[in-house]
């Protein structure tokens, strides 16, 4: 008996020790999410979809934004439309990712008709069965939570990453996603139209949710507890814009009548001023612009306190 | 709680350190078994533990009465009762759906509209496992093979033993009941190879199976747009994923119930070196082949009586297996095929030559030997494509596109990630095959080996969904 648990005990432990010594190595390149789950508690979030994650970086909101608005780094805690719609799932996440002990923070949370709906063709929130809901520990470092019951690949691939590196995605420490991609005029065009199309099948299968603003509604009162709140509608291309008003036409009037105490920066019309990498998230330098511009108006809002 | 999850790796030592180290007498570590066999399950869905609970008590119960009385009448009765219970609680959480749709469907046939609803019914996991070996207590007791246990917590314990409660081998009462009785001691040698019957086991559902998985699923999702050669590919593909999934799961169950002292009846046997399909049923899901052997071919008659009674012997043990495997025709149509193919065995009176070990006094088969094996793994591989497919129309199409000869486009890029461990896979089997599982290794360099399986595993394993085993639904 004593050689058998010496003997098994030598394996778990290699195992193990391997598997430790493996969390170390995950990084922005492991995938779109790890990172984000790393980090301490944070005092003020951009929360959103894929939009946000892309298109608001943290780095230009702290260096243009007013002290007296923003006193401490600003983090993206923003996923995608699977799984960071506005719900139960997300609200839980966003609790966890939250310093409750603060409470002059600044929440940036985008908005779209894509973020409060809810798909027909299934009987549960999508986002129930994805990363956000598996995770008990938000803010661990390395994670093991996440890499043993969330990260899709094995663990050895956090090793092969390192010699065979992907450099289409990179989440940076700060949350935001940095997409490097080909943006040649062809290609352009081709990921657009089909990003329009998964788009238009989308529109047949979604559809507003009361749910979903009840849980927008139920994650902003949480926020106002811990500092400002502020809606921002990101912009998108035409083609997209028609799709999602097809979906919800009076989004912006919903907006307006339920959260009417609210600031609501809505650039939906701005297109014209940004490049995007597929028509509905924009391109890095766009990114940067649009992020520039969302800070300067940020300054100039006055907050009602 | 699945085999191949982190829960059970934490579950198995600690109830294996409870079991040696804490509960050291018999009737302690038989309600520890039970506890975590329950806990097992439960894990699961701990709503489904009364069906096992009550199949538990029921059974209990009748094997008892069964000891108190003589009288040839009142005995049938009881066993009559454990049947329509035990076939009747498998009926209805499996089966109810398949027949209202099937009567609906048959009256519509003829315009008549029929309005009775289906139930929106979860299959519990492993009900037609433990039904039948609850069946396989009463009916052996009824037999009088079996002295009737007065001990509830060992039959409990036997009834949901953990390592083969949810996907076998369906253990015979008179094979695993007596294990419970008896004080179980330690045994190295005896747990050094239930261990590697674990790795060798998670070797074949994670590295081998799973990896086939990726690409049967879409094949067979995509079969309209797929050619000649992949359809062929997906099939093969198909026979490896299950037999690995399912002899893998095994493997575990076997060796898991090794470290604590039991002794499984084995439930494959190299099937896919069959040089015939009775050897390959011979060697295939050996526990269930044989409880339908015991319990209802040979009540049926068997191979005595005429060539008739033969034959309508075969298609019954065939439909009705195919048949417990699922509520769809496609099961229920590969039970036929295999009946179909045993038929000419068994009129010319051949389904017990091969007896023997496949190239029994040599290191490879001879040319013969091949054309057998491959022959034979061929219309097993063709069954499979029923087995697997969603509906008959798409195994029907499925078969129809394989023939498409316009578009056999040889298409190895996909293939490579799983093609060379298949082979690397089918020659350790080879070479193995006289032994109980294929990873009996010389000492020298054996370690190497454990520890590049176990990597391996480590590789390979993923949070996928799909690694789930196959016969968890069954």
């Amino acid at each position: 008996m004593k050689n058998f648990i010496i003997k098994i005990t030598f394996l778990v432990t290699t195992i193990l020790i391997t598997y430790i010594l493996l969390g170390f190595l995950a990084d922005g390149t492991t995938d779109p999410f790890y990172l984000r789950f790393t980090s301490p508690k944070q005092k003020s979030l951009i929360l959103g979809t894929s939009r946000a994650a892309q298109g608001i970086r943290p780095q230009i909101l702290n260096s243009v934004i007013d002290k007296n608005i923003l006193n401490h780094s600003i983090y993206n805690f923003a996923f995608t439309i699977l799984h960071s719609p506005y719900g139960e799932t997300y609200y839980k996440a966003i609790k966890s990712k939250l310093d409750e002990n603060s409470f002059n923070g600044l929440f940036i949370l985008s908005v779209d008709p894509w973020s409060i709906s809810q798909r027909t063709n299934l009987n549960y929130d999508i986002e129930s069965k994805k990363e956000l809901s598996k995770l008990t520990f938000f803010n661990m470092n390395p994670n093991y939570d996440y890499l043993v019951n969330s990260y899709k690949n094995s663990m050895f691939n956090l090793l092969i990453n390192k010699f065979n590196r992907d450099s289409t995605l990179l989440l940076h420490k700060n949350g935001w996603l940095e997409v490097n991609i080909n943006m040649e005029k062809n290609d352009l065009r081709k990921r657009t139209l089909s990003k329009i199309e998964v788009y238009k099948e989308n529109g047949k299968i979604y559809e507003i949710s009361d749910k979903r603003i009840f849980w927008l509604d139920k994650t902003i009162q949480l926020l106002k507890k811990h500092g400002r709140v502020i809606l921002v509608r990101i912009p998108v291309n035409k083609e997209i814009l028609a799709v999602e008003n097809e979906l919800c036409e009076n989004f912006d009037s919903i907006i307006n009548t339920r959260f009417n105490n609210l600031l609501y920066l809505n650039y939906k019309e701005d297109s014209n001023n940004y490049t995007f990498i597929d028509g509905n998230h924009l391109y890095k330098a766009s990114g940067k612009f649009f992020s520039k511009k969302l800070a300067n108006d940020i300054n100039n809002l006055s907050f009602n306190e | 709680m699945l085999f191949n999850s982190i829960e059970f790796l934490i579950f198995l030592p600690i109830v294996f350190l409870l079991y040696w180290f804490v509960f050291k007498k018999l009737s302690i570590q038989n309600v520890l078994i039970l506890i975590a066999s329950y806990v097992f399950y439960g894990w699961w869905d701990w709503r489904f533990l009364s069906l096992i609970i009550l199949s538990t008590v029921v059974d209990y119960s009748l094997g008892l009465q069964l000891k108190n009385t003589t009288e040839k009448k009142q005995r049938k009765r009881l066993l009559i009762v454990s049947l329509v219970f035990n076939l009747g609680l498998l009926g209805f959480f499996k089966y109810y759906n398949f027949f209202i749709d099937n009567w609906i469907q048959a009256w519509e046939s003829i315009g008549v509209t029929m309005h009775a609803s289906s139930l929106n019914i979860i299959l519990p996991v492993g009900i037609s496992f433990y039904t039948f070996q609850t069946l396989s207590y009463t009916i052996d007791v009824y037999r009088e093979k079996l002295e009737p246990t007065k001990n509830f917590i060992a039959f409990a314990s036997f009834v949901a033993f953990f390592p083969q409660l949810v996907a076998g081998p369906i253990e015979r009462a008179t094979n695993l009941l007596p294990q419970f009785y008896k004080n179980r001691e330690f045994n190295y040698d005896f747990a050094v190879s239930g261990m590697k019957l674990i790795l060798w086991g998670l070797v074949k559902k994670v590295v081998i199976a799973d990896s086939c998985a990726v690409l049967v699923n879409r094949i067979f999702e995509n079969y309209q747009d797929e050619s000649g050669l992949a359809l062929c590919m997906g099939a093969i593909y198909f026979a490896f994923q299950i037999y690995c999934d399912f002899s893998g799961y095994s493997d575990i169950a076997i060796g898991t119930s090794r470290l604590f002292g039991f002794k499984l009846m084995r439930n494959f046997n190299y099937p896919y070196f069959s040089r015939d399909i009775a050897e390959f049923w011979r060697r295939w899901h050996i526990s269930l082949s044989t409880w339908f052997r015991d319990y209802l071919y040979i009540p049926l008659g068997g191979s005595r009586g005429s060539l008739k009674i033969k034959i309508r012997n075969v298609f019954i043990i065939f439909l009705v297996s195919g048949f417990w495997h699922g509520a769809n025709w496609t099961f229920i149509i590969w039970g036929g095929l295999n009946a179909l193919f045993f038929l000419p065995l068994l009129i010319g009176g051949k389904n017990r030559t091969n007896l023997d070990e496949v190239a029994e006094t040599s290191i490879l088969p001879s040319f013969k030997e091949i054309l057998q094996i491959l022959g034979t793994f061929t219309i097993t591989t063709f069954a499979w494509i029923f087995f697997r497919a969603t509906s008959l129309t798409q195994a029907v199409e499925y078969i129809q596109n394989i023939f498409n000869f316009n578009n056999f486009i040889p298409d190895i890029i996909r293939h490579k990630k799983v093609l060379p461990f298949l082979l690397l896979f089918v020659i350790m089997e080879w070479f193995s095959r006289r032994q109980e599982y294929a990873i009996v290794l010389d000492k020298k360099y054996r370690i190497v080996f454990y520890m590049l399986f176990a990597f391996m595993i480590l590789y390979y394993a993923s949070v996928d969904e799909k690694s789930s085993f196959i016969y968890f639904q069954f």
